[in-house]
């Protein structure tokens, strides 16, 4: 019986804030801030490490189209060099952009909540919202509760300092390249 | 390999059967002249792993590979240094 049983895979759908935290260019001052600056860093480290290795067609990372162009175009800004347009590409080559009619008209929040519910209720992953805005478990049984009173929301959300708990836990191996290349980078530095 | 296959192939399903993962970029979506993506060394093959070869890199080395399409593809390979992010920022000149 229990050898029937698929255990759930892990994904990861990516909020706005996460976006802005992993590729704030310089170290905040604040400590708070920093905490969660180096654990955003660390997992958009451990999603393009992870992807790389993945065959064509698998994702680990998700995202819905607004929120990410949302961030490039803050990101690019209004002349972007040909270096930080390929940048962009590159960082839409390593997750899955969702797009398309279903989700066209939703807020960037609601559009993660129903990439989430989706991934959960109808495949076998078990995908982790990760967001580092505190109101997003209050927006999300917003969100749920419209339709249905008792609803609960079926999938964890959590901020990058639980989520770096969590990848530590899962891929010890991966997580200790990206900590080596995370030295060397500062080394560098 | 072949459950891994499936289960991608069951969340493709997923997730168009609902038409909110179109395969064709709509009109104004990001249009690329060339595909670039960050791969592992050891998960490239044919001329893009010789490319790679060539440089002298090692398997765990990660690589931003730019392919080109003028009838037969070309790969141009570039090894990434310390962390992805960092590289990527500094690459962009956002540091």
């Amino acid at each position: 019986m229990a050898s029937s049983v698929q255990s759930s895979e892990i994904v990861l759908v990516l909020c706005h804030s996460f976006f802005h935290d992993a590729f704030r260019p310089h170290k905040p001052l604040d400590s708070n801030v920093f905490k969660t600056w180096t654990s955003s860093r660390f997992v958009a480290n451990l999603i393009i490490e992870k992807q790389a290795r993945l065959s064509e067609g698998s994702f680990f990372a998700f995202t819905s189209k607004q929120v990410f162009d949302s961030f490039a175009s803050k990101f690019e800004g209004d002349k972007p060099s040909a270096k930080l347009i390929e940048t962009v590409q590159i960082l839409h080559n390593s997750i899955y952009v969702v797009g398309g009619n279903a989700l066209k008209n939703l807020s960037d929040d609601d559009s993660v909540f129903v990439i989430c519910d989706i991934l959960y209720s109808r495949s076998n992953y078990k995908p982790i919202l990760v967001s580092d805005i505190p109101k997003k478990v209050e927006k999300a049984e917003t969100f749920y509760h419209k339709k249905d009173a008792n609803a609960k929301i079926p999938y964890p959300i959590c901020n990058a300092i639980e989520v770096e708990l969590i990848l530590r836990d899962k891929f010890p191996e991966l997580c200790n390249l990206v900590d080596r290349r995370l030295k060397k980078s500062l080394i560098e530095a | 390999m072949i459950c891994e296959k499936r289960k991608d192939y069951r969340l493709i399903v997923v997730l168009e059967v609902l038409y909110i993962m179109p395969r064709k970029r709509e009109k104004g979506e990001r249009e690329m002249s060339a595909d670039i993506r960050i791969r592992a060394v050891k998960v490239l093959h044919g001329r893009a792993k010789e490319e790679a070869m060539k440089q002298g890199l090692k398997s765990d080395d990660l690589v931003i590979v730019k392919t080109t399409v003028n009838s037969l593809p070309e790969y141009s390979v570039e090894k990434i240094e310390g962390d992805p992010v960092s590289y990527l920022l500094k690459r962009a000149g956002k540091t």
